[in-house]
């Protein structure tokens, strides 16, 4: 009952593996049996791109930041194989990205980004990425976009196991084990998962006279984490979940090429979320709160630790098929112990969203969103997204979108208390975006065909710089840069005799101007920020049936510059990773897959960032099994 | 027999005019690309390794980036520290740890220290036909250094660590007389004396007052700079006891927390004053025991400093704030801006041929 309630109130909620949402081609209806939130719903205008369970399983053992790197056109700047990965949206910062988990922000406060090397694939079961400036929808940091990992749930599916374990090159172990279980009114799953690799990848050291081959040193990693998840449905119109994460991450940092750095870093972080939603005729209560803990020791010296308590109300209302209302408060208590400061911050937000559709072909969405932190007004933020269906006919449809958003950046608790340095009289960072897209989707039978087109344009300022000072370095509100660029994405699905052809492709180009440095004597104007590639192309192949998988997978990263003034860069690299899979049965109740991968087949030597080697040809086994 | 004697003359005489031309006439050996100009080092920034050495070439004007990698077909990949000229060889000590030796003439690697004993070199110094390197060690989790050193190699194109001498905390500069080897620490606020020969400390001596940095050579004396938050200092040593003779103290608050400092002439010596947005080249004289200039030249992020006698120019590196590469200005002794030279990551110093 309640599944149906919500299938009908959120037909926007999308199901299915790997496919773009927005709202004019989201066609899926599914029934959900745990409630999540339906993240394109008042995103109107914009673009989000979802990856599902079976894709994510193919990166078990990874992080979210390897698998983005692979299999989408956004670009991280990888330290190295397990090293610190941050990302970079439409050409904006690491810090310029907001990252959810089950609806609760886990960017570190402290840092004000966060590090997707110690997201592994295996403790959530769905990523959505949503592109473009998305403040008003989801506070401080979407200024580029933002990332949701989610966790789902199911009820009334008995009792189940599986476990997924892959061995591969370089010393890489991957165990995870899940068990489920859950009747009409319960549902639980608890997942625990250990992985581990030495990363001794041979390289070619060009530090050293003689540039000879070695194996790179001092960069294992180890990591284990356990999720559980858990629903109760108290009644027909009231649900009650709960999700844990807990993950462990140690690891030897990889020194850069000429250093003999022997660090060391160690993190720990706790993730706990706790929804109780009530469902009415037209309305959906939502009441959430959250903790977010985490801890950085590097070195066994710097001790930073921090803690977010999150409580927040919402009410997401139907008000007729032309009118839907979302309306809430978030509290956020931040409390910051970092190795020289410790302070608190208090927020409080206030939003509101509305769709509106004055016939079936057109859609507005309209957000707006105010955020005061410690008595400090983040700036006012509004944003407004637009779709209408262009063409629509029989197996075709067309579609057009536009929105126009403000975002901005609390600045982080380093940015303002860091001793010595922190500036507590810093500005937000702020945005404004603008994007327009077109949208082709073909569908019939099994047969699909889906292209988006999307160009943006956005500015940002206030962007905070550390600047030498005469005995230290201190943040600035002091940079201003202009982006524009262009995100295509592609996915068809092609029926075969043997099985079915997937298709998807992504590019984005993005060009970003800086108009202004914290080096007021040098006009950089025009040149393109460092390490973010003009150019980042992505496409697989994949042919399934009901017993064999195979794919074939390749990503291409333009030109990096490794520094304002875009004298020196990095060469362009291409990756092509292949794999196969075979499903498996031992009578009726053990069933399972084994696969073989072979990454970077061309044994590429390449560096994501200056230095930095990263692993050629490598070999990787799974086996699972599921009963 | 008359045709065996016809050749032997011919061939006597052959090697006659042969030698008396090479006499006459020597022959003429043409410079290598880096013997003259100027050697302008690009420190790097940290965490990136792009430390690099620039050439400008005074009478063409020309630049060459990246000499190092321009000319071994690899990155230097390290943060250079400090840059030594010592017979036909250029060091390259990397504080990232490892020490480069290439040829003076055309930069071609012939060497290098890359031992793991090498944890945060900063400067090096010949002695005979060994190489003494001085180190902070590690930090600790005060982020001070107590386990500073010096490292020593046997032989002057490099190899391993043969031994290290414990030295007061944050060694920089090196200085070599006779066979005595002189390290100014500067976290331990003393200059420390070490036998080359014996490979040990004979002495300690500690300053009345700043943080020592480099030793030079001035009219024949020997001198120690020093430096702290409101002063700079120059200690006259004794060429063979090492004692302190003599101390100019002159007051010049927040000199470049590097040490980087340029001799000039006459006993001129030019600092760089920090000062947030603005940065300041102070002029001092050894000879007056004052300041000279407080504002020679003013302008932003200067980070190194250097006085070229052949052009009577002063060379001051500009790190761009570490945003970008920097820049060199060149100016003259009345303090006008001669020429800007777009140089690489961080310009800390000079070195005029």
């Amino acid at each position: 009952m309640v599944g149906l309630i919500i299938a009908i109130l959120f037909s926007w909620f999308p199901l299915g593996a790997d496919r773009g949402v927005n709202l004019s081609d989201t066609l899926e209806l599914g029934i959900v049996d745990v409630y999540g939130d339906s993240l394109g719903k008042y995103a109107m205008g914009q673009y989000i791109l979802r990856f599902g369970k079976e894709s994510l399983e193919e990166f078990g053992g990874q992080s979210l930041g390897d698998f983005l790197q692979a299999r989408s056109g956004l670009f991280l700047r990888q330290y190295g194989p397990g090293m610190v990965a941050s990302l970079t949206m439409r050409g904006t910062s690491a810090g310029h990205n907001a990252v959810f988990w089950n609806g609760l922000p886990i960017n570190s406060p402290s840092l004000g980004q966060m590090d997707f090397s110690i997201l592994p694939v295996g403790g959530f079961d769905l990523a959505q990425v949503h592109f473009g400036g998305s403040g008003a929808l989801y506070g401080t940091d979407a200024i580029g976009g933002s990332i949701h990992l989610s966790n789902e749930l199911a009820f009334n599916q008995g009792l189940s196991f599986n476990t997924s374990n892959r061995f591969g090159s370089f010393g890489a172990f991957h165990n995870q084990v899940q068990g489920t279980y859950s009747t009409a009114g319960f549902s639980s799953k608890t997942q625990v998962y250990r992985q581990q690799a030495t990363n001794n990848f041979p390289f070619t050291n060009l530090a050293k006279i003689g540039t000879p081959e070695e194996r790179q040193d001092h960069a294992a990693v180890f990591q284990w984490g356990a999720v559980q998840d858990l629903a109760w449905n108290l009644s027909s119109q009231t649900q009650v979940s709960t999700s844990l994460w807990w993950n462990s991450n140690d690891r030897q940092i990889q020194p850069v090429m000429g250093s003999n750095n022997r660090d060391l870093q160690l993190d720990r972080n706790l993730r706990w979320v706790a929804d109780l939603h009530h469902f009415e005729n037209s309305r959906v209560w939502n009441l959430k709160t959250g903790v977010v803990w985490d801890k950085q020791l590097f070195n066994e010296q710097a001790d930073n630790r921090t803690s977010q308590f999150f409580l927040a109300g919402e009410l997401d209302w139907e008000i007729s098929k032309m009118l839907q209302s979302k309306s809430g408060v978030r509290l956020t208590d931040v409390r910051g112990n970092l190795s020289t400061f410790s302070e608190n911050d208090f927020r409080v937000e206030l939003y509101q969203s509305t769709n509106i559709r004055p016939t079936e072909k057109l859609g507005f969405s309209l957000n707006l969103r105010q955020l005061v932190y410690s008595g400090n007004f983040a700036p006012f933020t509004p944003s407004l997204g637009m779709e209408y269906t262009v063409f629509e006919h029989e197996q075709h449809k067309i579609s057009g979108s536009a929105a126009l958003s403000r975002s901005f950046k609390v600045p982080s608790l380093n940015d303002r208390f860091w001793i010595p340095g922190g500036n507590p009289a810093l500005l937000p960072e702020r945005s404004l975006s603008g994007e327009i897209g077109m949208g082709y989707l073909y569908n019939m039978k099994n047969r699909k065909f889906n292209a988006k087109v999307t160009y943006y344009r956005m500015a940002v300022d206030q962007w905070i710089v550390w600047m030498p000072q005469p005995s230290y370095w201190a943040p600035q509100n002091i940079q201003e840069v202009n982006n524009q660029g262009l995100e295509v994405f592609l996915d068809s699905d092609i029926p075969l005799s043997f099985g079915v052809l997937q298709l998807t492709a992504n590019h984005a180009w993005n060009a970003t101007q800086i108009i202004k440095t914290g080096d007021s004597s040098r006009a950089n104007n025009g040149n393109q920020l460092p390490y973010t590639p003009a150019h980042k192309s992505q496409a697989t192949a994949r042919i399934k049936n009901k017993s064999m998988g195979y794919f074939i997978n390749t990503h291409r990263v333009g030109t990096r510059y490794i520094s304002m003034d875009n004298q020196t860069s990095l060469s362009p690299y291409l990756l092509v990773d292949i794999g196969i899979d075979r499903k498996w049965s031992l009578g009726k109740n053990l069933r399972g897959s084994m696969g073989f991968q072979v990454n970077n087949i061309g044994n590429t030597e390449y560096e994501v960032l200056r230095l930095r080697p990263m692993p050629g040809r490598n070999f990787q086994f799974n086996l699972t099994i599921s009963q | 027999m008359k045709s065996i004697k016809f050749y032997q003359y011919l061939f006597v005489s052959f090697l006659l005019v042969t030698t008396l031309s090479c006499i006459s006439d020597p022959i003429e050996i043409p410079l290598g690309e880096y013997e003259g100009g100027v050697l302008i080092i690009n420190e790097g920034a940290f965490g990136a390794n792009d430390g690099e050495v620039y050439h400008y070439d005074r009478e063409g004007h020309g630049i060459t980036s990246n000499v190092f990698e321009r000319v071994n077909s690899r990155p230097f990949a390290g943060v250079i520290q400090h840059l030594a000229h010592h017979e036909s060889y250029f060091y390259l000590v990397a504080n990232t740890g490892k020490v480069e030796i290439v040829n003076d003439a055309d930069f071609v690697s012939v060497g290098a220290i890359t031992s793991d004993q090498l944890v945060i070199p900063r400067a090096i110094a010949v002695a005979g036909q060994k190489l003494f390197i001085s180190d902070y060690g590690p930090y600790d989790d005060q982020w001070n250094n107590p386990d500073s050193f010096i490292a020593v190699v046997e032989g002057k194109e490099g190899g391993g660590v043969s031994k290290t001498i414990p030295v007061p905390s944050q060694p920089e500069g090196l200085f070599v007389v006779g066979d005595r080897l002189l390290v100014a620490c500067t976290g331990g606020k003393e200059v420390v004396v070490v036998d080359t020969q014996t490979e040990e400390v004979v002495t300690n001596l500690p300053l009345p007052e700043g943080s020592p940095y480099s030793f030079f050579n001035y009219n024949g004396k020997l001198y120690l700079y020093a430096r702290s938050a409101t002063h700079v200092y120059f200690y006259q040593l004794n060429p063979s006891s090492f004692a302190i003779t003599d101390v100019i103290d002159i007051p010049v608050a927040n000199s470049i927390y590097n040490g980087n400092f340029a001799l000039g002439e006459n006993g001129n010596v030019y600092i760089i004053q920090t000062g947030g947005s603005t940065d300041k080249i102070v002029v001092v004289s050894l000879s007056t025991r004052e300041i000279l200039d407080d504002n020679l030249y003013q302008g932003s992020n200067f980070y190194g400093v250097g006085y070229d006698s052949s052009t009577k120019n002063l060379y001051i590196g500009d790190n761009a704030g570490w945003q970008s590469n920097g820049e060199v200005l060149v100016v003259n002794e009345e303090g006008s801006l001669q020429r800007t030279l777009e140089v690489g990551k961080g310009p800390s110093g000079f070195l005029f041929r």
